[in-house]
């Protein structure tokens, strides 16, 4: 009586640990949103889709669970001397799709939070765009702020 | 007894705080951008063929005398990308004379020797601006005309168009 008391705690250590690890098991920023060059007074927008350009993250969950996508989302870029330029990010400026063969292309707004059950897909490429719009006077020089992506499995 | 179920209470807030901890991850990219200055392009010479004859054709080349000149304004040490719209004839009034064989060069000096060759058209072609300096780079082109065994005699002239984008 007294070794199946102790034997308890153990058990409810081990097997929650393992089954959230199995659920999300990683998530990663793959490529920057590249505005490149942009001239003064012309707002430059990067499609979700352009294949170059295009911020790109990557996630991993288990099949039959539901994820939760939200976004930190920047509202300006920092640039040379306290600069600042404002960027923004449409109602179609996500992109999703799953790398299983039967996944297919999701637009979505990365302004909000999104939830989807993985179906048919345990890896997910989410592809976000934007709008720089550099001012009559922006100061010239690089500018760079951060994008995150938090996954939580429900 | 009462010590096993404080042991107890204790393992099972460890894993309830695991377990929130593992069901959410973040990841970061960097949204980046860079403000350059307006481009302007200046037309720094007339692709010019001079005297041609009648059943002839006339090369000039983009290394060559008589090739034109575009003198570029952009950021220094920036990539760009050219196009052009290019005339399939020159005209003189009702006449036509034709013109291809385009050939380009590209340099971040104002020289034909030491540029990049390549063949204009209306797909980008991929340049570099200077290091340094107002003008950064500049863009030669030649052609070659083929007038006909009956030519009509007359000046002949087109417009050769050059856009120069940020890539």
């Amino acid at each position: 009586m007294k070794l199946a008391c102790a034997l308890l705690p153990l058990l409810l250590l081990a097997v929650p640990a393992t089954k959230a690890e199995a659920q999300l098991v990683y998530v990663i920023g793959q490529r920057d949103l590249a505005f490149g060059g942009v001239i003064r007074n012309i707002p430059k927008h990067i499609l979700p889709g352009d294949p170059v350009r295009s911020g790109q993250f990557e996630f991993r969950a288990t099949l039959n669970n539901t994820v939760r996508i939200t976004f930190t989302l920047p509202t300006r870029l920092n640039g040379p001397a306290g600069a600042t330029m404002p960027i923004a990010f449409s109602t179609t400026d996500g992109n999703l799709k799953g790398q299983g063969p039967t996944s297919s292309l999701i637009v979505f707004n990365p302004n909000a939070a999104n939830t989807w059950n993985l179906v048919s897909s345990n890896t997910f490429n989410v592809w976000i765009g934007g709008t720089v719009s550099p001012a009559a006077a922006q100061a010239f020089g690089s500018y760079s702020n951060t994008i995150s992506m938090t996954v939580t499995v429900q | 007894m009462r010590k096993m179920k404080a042991v107890s209470a204790v393992v099972l807030g460890l894993c309830l705080g695991t377990s929130a901890l593992s069901a959410q991850i973040t990841g970061t990219i960097t949204a980046t951008a860079t403000v350059l200055s307006t481009i302007t392009v200046a037309s720094g010479a007339s692709l010019a063929f001079g005297n041609v004859t009648p059943g002839v054709a006339k090369v000039v080349l983009a290394t060559g005398a008589g090739a034109g000149r575009f003198d570029v304004n952009a950021a220094n040490s920036t990539p760009v990308n050219l196009t052009f719209t290019l005339p399939v004839n020159l005209t003189s009034g009702a006449n036509t004379l034709p013109i291809g064989t385009w050939t380009g060069l590209w340099n971040t000096l104002n020289s034909q020797s030491g540029g990049t060759a390549f063949t204009p058209s209306a797909s980008a072609t991929a340049a570099t601006t200077a290091a340094a300096g107002a003008t950064s780079l500049w863009v030669f082109v030649g052609a070659t005309v083929t007038p006909g065994g009956a030519q009509a005699a007359g000046a002949y002239t087109g417009n050769v168009t050059m856009g120069v984008v940020y890539q």
